[in-house]
């Protein structure tokens, strides 16, 4: 059985008076894999935030269903949601999202503390992901006396240490500087050697290359999957350039 | 551009920033009206030319230049506080293309517009407030005179004059602050992390030693004159301590808070305390205005209220009986005590009254120092730790005012006072000429001994019972003598109880107090330095007036502080609360409830917000003494009503903070979690 089941999702967004209907998400269906790294892609305005809010239960689809393990999402009650997530998924936002009033530590810490964890087990599953990250020097600093590297780092720190199901990365590199970025991609890349499954949502082309399947969403729907296969990083940049052409030569013509 | 422009769009921002600006312009109509009010009542006209209704215009008076003085600081404040939270609008505007100068005219319009509604409104309202608070002054003040509603073209003259200058500054510092300012910072400014506060040891100390040492001034102090003498001392030290509290010591404890790992990481903690740490910066000196000015509310109140409910009490003490008859007759000449308090009954029966009792005796009274277990009686005695007033009484006199049957040999004496003297007592009289001395072998009076008459006095009052009256005269001759006077006399008292009313006692009062016609002159065995005689008729009113009048300015000093306390929680629960909105939104992306959000803003505002409250008690607390000792001074010594008026006053100051904090809260949490947007 797949980990991660979307079937049929759509999402329509009513202005307050009736006016126009937009519809974000027309009719979505994709399975994702125990263990896979998926990049989903497409321009902006394409449903790519839409698809990954919903997919994190931060909005509710207009139909469809999201199935996470066989569970439906979407079905969630209200109060149960933020445990949930709590429990099941990670995110890793483009902008960080640290909160500058806590330490580097306190800040991976926090969805733990928000789950009622003690501190001597928070320690002991922060100390092998701190060292992983590259992160052990910076715990007690704020985020805003570290570099953007450091502090997305401390983000996806903050991700892991609920051992997730599935981590979200909404544009996760976008704010980065191209070492940075290479840092954070491979790491991405050990991460999910380890086994862990991650969705990253991204327009970069050299982003979805580290990925092992590529989704390209074009106004609302899933247009086309690459898979990696045994490719290498370059032929899979060359691959996904190519498809987006083709996918906005396409937009063009229809 | 459109000239409706301007006033349109200056219309507009008022009505879109109501969330900052109807308080504001709330805080201006009252106090406009506040200032009306106190202006009118000083200005009332209509009263008779008695000297206690000069009072009501006295208090109204030093009420104007208090509420003016509060205003122009208060008014200025809250502005540059809406004026803060307007930069990236005004920025907006900079960059979309208006001028400095066009946006200049458009808070010239806004500033005319709140001088009109908020000006205009509070005069209206202080109209119709005027009659209701002229009924309860003159209740309060027992003026019995009728005194109408009036319109005080005054009032509104002076109230929308100085409204409007104050205005009028408010206006030049905004256009002050609007020609240095760079639009593209503006637009930036609060997306810059605020840095951890650092710890400030020196600071720390600092408040604690001067908080330590106002609240050990207002506990070791013992008398009243001595409490006036340091009492600005004791609030000056309690305000530089109660800032460096909020600023350094908060620091220091939530930074001890955090280390302990078991309490800091629970959700509510974690977030709750970080969140007050990081602010602190920024949040200590609002927190301690709160403070000091909940403080001076509370002082205010409960001092004039107790002062207000004390009237009757300090009334009976400063005169104890209905009539009260004071005599100065000297030492060597004779005064018949029993014939003069026969001849002043018989004087008050001639003039139709019925007396139902009365008491008399004969008392000096004697500044001293006390040193060792001598009492040193000398000239400037208070140079020398002079810190006692003696009252020296005879024993049949004792017996009469305290139910007790003592006789005393030659060079025996009772006392009752502050120290517990037994076994050889000396005083000891320093003349220029030399030194005289009485031996005495003292014991303590059987119960605690006091005279009501003896609250008066401002020190520590040791009562001195004495064998027989010749001792008392030898006492008060070698007195005379240490201070090189010629004066050599005692004083005799007299209270006499009548059937009549306040109306008819101060009739009799008014006869009696006439030597010829009480009887004295022309008597042998009567004779007198000074005599008078008062009523408790006569000065209940007076005192009234006085202590009403206190109150009534209390009440109303308080009701302005409170609001503007109320006005400053109020704002700073709204901007923390968009400061906190983007780490709610964060902390909900990674799983935090909505519950959670509630319960940790509960934590987080709770502290906040009742720290001031917990701070303000124990300042008041700490400053009963001083408060209890300064009403001595007005004739008041009655610890268990100024007690029961402090936690009174502190209840309900709380309840009316708790119901802020509710009202503040609830905008916070819609805030924070996003249900209202910006």
């Amino acid at each position: 059985m797949a980990m991660l089941e979307v079937n049929n999702l759509k999402k329509i967004y009513t202005t307050r008076f009736g006016g126009n209907n937009v519809q974000a998400l027309t009719n979505v269906c994709f399975t994702v894999e125990q263990g896979e790294y998926v990049a989903i892609m497409g321009e902006s305005g394409s449903g790519k935030t839409t698809l990954l809010n919903i997919l994190a239960a931060l909005d509710k689809p207009s139909s469809g269903e999201v199935l996470l393990n066989g569970r439906n999402i979407v079905e969630i009650r209200e109060k149960d949601i933020s445990a949930f997530r709590r429990d099941n998924l990670g995110f890793v936002f483009q902008d960080f999202n640290l909160l500058d009033t806590f330490s580097v530590q306190d800040n991976i810490f926090l969805p733990l503390v928000l789950a009622g964890k003690s501190f001597d087990e928070m320690s002991r599953r922060l100390q092998p992901i701190a060292t992983k990250l590259g992160i052990r020097d910076i715990l007690n600093k704020y985020p805003y006396e570290i570099s953007g590297g450091q502090k997305q780092r401390t983000a996806v720190a903050r991700a892991l240490i609920t051992d997730p199901q599935l981590i979200l990365a909404d544009e996760p590199t976008g704010a980065l500087d191209s070492k940075a970025t290479d840092r954070l991609l491979k790491l991405f890349e050990e991460i999910n050697a380890d086994g862990q499954t991650i969705l990253m949502v991204t327009h970069s082309v050299k982003a979805a290359s580290h990925a092992r399947r590529v989704l390209f969403i074009k106004d609302g729907e899933v247009f086309h999957q690459l898979y990696r296969a045994n490719m290498t990083e370059d032929e899979m940049y060359g691959k996904i350039a190519d498809t987006l052409t083709l996918l906005q030569k396409g937009g063009r013509n229809a | 551009m459109h000239k409706a422009f301007y006033p349109r769009l200056a219309a507009q921002n008022c009505i879109k920033n109501g969330k900052f600006y109807f308080p504001y312009l709330l805080t201006v109509i009252f106090s406009s009206a506040a200032f009306y009010i106190v202006l009118a009542l000083s200005q009332t006209g209509s009263l008779p030319e008695l000297q206690r209704y000069f009072y009501l215009s006295m208090f109204m008076l030093i009420g104007t230049f208090v509420l003016g003085l509060f205003f122009i600081i208060f008014l200025i404040y809250t502005n540059s506080f809406l004026m803060k939270r307007r930069g990236k609008e005004l920025a907006l505007y900079n960059i979309l293309g208006m001028g400095k100068g066009n946006i200049g005219v458009v808070l010239c319009y806004e500033t005319l517009y709140t001088w009109l509604i908020g000006v205009g409104g509070g005069i209206l309202l202080g109209m119709l407030l005027q009659r209701l608070i002229t009924m309860l002054v003159t209740r309060m003040l027992r003026i019995d005179v009728k005194y109408e509603f009036f319109i005080s073209v005054y009032g509104i003259a002076v109230t929308a004059i100085f409204f409007g200058a104050v205005l009028f500054v408010t206006l030049l510092l905004n256009l002050g602050r609007l020609r240095v300012q760079k639009p593209v910072e503006l637009l930036r400014q609060g997306n810059v992390g605020e840095r951890e506060p650092r710890t400030r040891w020196l600071l720390t100390i600092l408040g604690l030693l001067s908080l330590g040492g106002g609240y050990y001034i207002a506990v070791s102090t013992h008398n009243s004159v001595q409490a006036i003498g340091v009492y600005f001392v004791a609030v000056f030290l309690v305000i530089i301590g109660t800032y460096c509290l909020f600023s350094a010591v908060s620091v220091v404890l939530l930074k001890a808070l955090r280390k302990n790992k078991c309490f800091f990481y629970r959700t509510g903690n974690f977030i709750g305390v970080s969140g007050m740490l990081h602010r602190m910066n920024r949040n200590a000196v609002g927190l301690a205005n709160i403070c000091i000015l909940s403080t001076m509310v509370l002082v205010m109140i409960s001092a004039t209220l107790a002062l207000f409910l004390g009237t009757e009490d300090a009334i009976t003490t400063r005169y104890p009986g209905d009539l009260n008859a004071e005599v100065w007759y000297w030492t060597d000449r004779p005064f018949d005590t029993d014939r003069a308090e026969q001849k002043l009954t018989e004087a008050l029966e001639e003039q139709g009254a019925t007396v139902i009792g009365s008491l008399s005796y004969t008392s000096t009274d004697q500044p001293a120092a006390l040193d060792g277990s001598s009492f040193i009686i000398q000239d400037d005695v208070y140079n020398v730790n002079g810190d006692r007033i003696l009252v020296l009484l005879t024993a049949e006199d004792y017996n009469k005012l305290s139910g007790q049957n003592v006789s005393l040999a030659k060079d025996q004496m009772l006392i009752s006072g502050s120290d517990s003297l037994v076994g050889d007592v000396r005083f000891v009289f320093r003349g220029e000429s030399g030194e005289r001395v009485m031996n005495f072998t003292a014991a303590p009076t059987a119960e605690k001994f006091s005279m009501s008459s003896g609250d008066v006095y401002l020190g520590m009052v040791d009562y001195i019972i004495l064998p027989d009256l010749d001792t008392l005269k030898e006492v008060e001759n070698n007195c005379a003598f240490a201070l090189g006077e010629d004066e050599r006399t005692l004083s005799w008292f007299c209270e006499i109880n009548t059937d009549g009313s306040d109306q008819q006692i101060a009739q009799w009062g008014q006869q009696v107090a006439d030597p010829d016609l009480c009887g004295f002159n022309g008597d042998e065995d009567i004779q007198w330095e000074l005599y008078r005689l008062e009523t408790q008729a006569e000065n209940r009113q007076d005192f009234y007036t006085m202590n009403g009048g206190f109150f009534f300015l209390g009440v109303f000093l308080g009701i302005v502080f409170l609001m503007a306390t109320v006005l400053i929680i109020y704002y700073k629960q709204i901007s923390e609360g968009y400061e906190d909105r983007e780490r709610f939104r964060i902390m909900q992306q990674v799983g935090l409830e909505k519950r959670e959000i509630r319960r940790s803003i509960n934590v987080q505002i709770l502290i906040v917000f009742f720290a001031p409250l917990v701070v303000a008690g124990v300042h008041v607390a700490f400053d009963f003494n001083m408060v209890r000792l300064m009403l001595v001074l007005f004739g008041l010594n009655n610890a268990a009503l100024t007690a029961w008026c402090t936690v009174g006053s502190f209840l309900v100051f709380a309840l009316i903070y708790a119901l802020v904090y509710l009202l503040t809260a609830r905008v916070y949490y819609r805030i924070v979690s996003g249900e209202s947007r910006e």
